[in-house]
């Protein structure tokens, strides 16, 4: 009987009071882990879409467009950005070599292309939200190409409780035609 | 009674050894997490710092396209001329290096160097960062020449 000891009321209060010490610092390493993890998460989803959209942008702009019009369809009558000091800055049609035109245009929180021969390709996905978009010409000086600038933000869709989650990107560029 | 005897709990040494095997599960568990926190960290630091080199690459380009004589007048032969763009929004600052400040969000360093002169111009832009005393840096480099 002597022998039958096992552990006193004190010992196994100890060790449940140990145990309750190192199981929440552990929980709460590993949930900052998580946290960080999703902002990184967040973080390259808002870059993967929103370089997508610049490039698909850059390249059909700089490789495609012979000239700038203010409307659809495009007409020698609606061309901007024609001669020296000329800006515009509204919404622009893109005619093409082969005499088809494109547009870029931000609905529902996402970059639409659309083209008069093909149908409207969204540039970015659901995931994030597009907002400022923005597109201008102007001229340098008159026998210049027009200069074309683009410039949009990017940020997470859904809005987050903590303001520190958020991630958002600026992008903006400006790109000279090659019409020749 | 004979059978009550042997009913004498733990030893010591069971104890240790399930004492040892739980922190060691415990400790392998919080290195391996505090680890993975501080990458994610950094390849957050990294997402954002090739965003602001690209920014700036992007912007030069439009620089370059839009007047090339007062671009390159910004230019200078080897060994370049260096500025340093602190500001989120892109502006011309006078030249120079940014010293030791991270300016950028509080967080990044973001210089370019300038080389070349006539029809060519070599744009060598780094961004750097600092975490737990390291510096990290992302360099974008480019060339722009004068095409017409």
């Amino acid at each position: 009987m002597k022998k039958n000891k096992g552990f006193t009321l004190i010992e196994s209060l100890i060790v449940v009071g140990v145990i309750a010490i190192i199981i929440p610092a552990l929980f709460a390493l590993f949930f900052s882990h998580l946290r960080a993890q999703s902002k990184v998460y967040l973080l390259q989803q808002v870059k993967q879409n929103g370089d997508n959209a610049l490039n698909v942008i850059e390249t059909l702009i700089k490789e495609n467009t012979i000239s700038i019009h203010s409307g659809s369809p495009p007409t020698s009558g609606n061309q901007v950005c024609t001669d020296a000091s000329s800006t515009y800055s509204s919404t622009m049609y893109f005619l093409d070599r082969s005499g088809s035109y494109f547009n870029f245009a931000v609905a529902s929180n996402k970059i639409a292309s659309s083209s008069s021969v093909s149908s409207t390709v969204n540039l970015t996905s659901d995931k994030v939200a597009v907002t400022s978009f923005a597109l201008s010409c102007a001229q340098g000086s008159s026998f210049s190409d027009p200069i074309v600038s683009v410039s949009f933000t990017v940020s997470q869709a859904n809005s987050v409780n903590r303001p520190d989650e958020s991630a958002t990107l600026q992008y903006q560029t400006k790109m000279k035609l090659r019409p020749d | 009674m004979k059978c009550l005897q042997k009913n004498d709990g733990m030893s010591l040494v069971e104890v240790l050894i399930a004492v040892s095997l739980l922190s060691m599960v415990f400790i392998s568990a919080s290195y391996a997490t505090s680890i993975s926190l501080s990458r994610s960290k950094y390849n957050q630091d990294r997402i954002l710092a090739t965003r602001y080199g690209e920014e700036l690459e992007e912007w030069m380009r439009g620089e370059k396209e839009s007047n090339w004589s007062t671009f390159v007048a910004r230019s200078a032969a080897s060994p370049g001329t260096t500025y340093c763009f602190s500001n989120t929004t892109l502006s011309w600052p006078s030249s120079g290096n940014c010293g030791t400040t991270f300016g950028l969000s509080n967080r990044f360093k973001r210089e370019v160097k300038l080389v070349g002169t006539g029809t060519q111009v070599d744009v060598e832009i780094t961004v750097q960062w600092r975490d737990a005393s390291r510096t990290y840096s992302v360099p974008v480099d480019t060339v722009y020449v004068l095409w017409d």
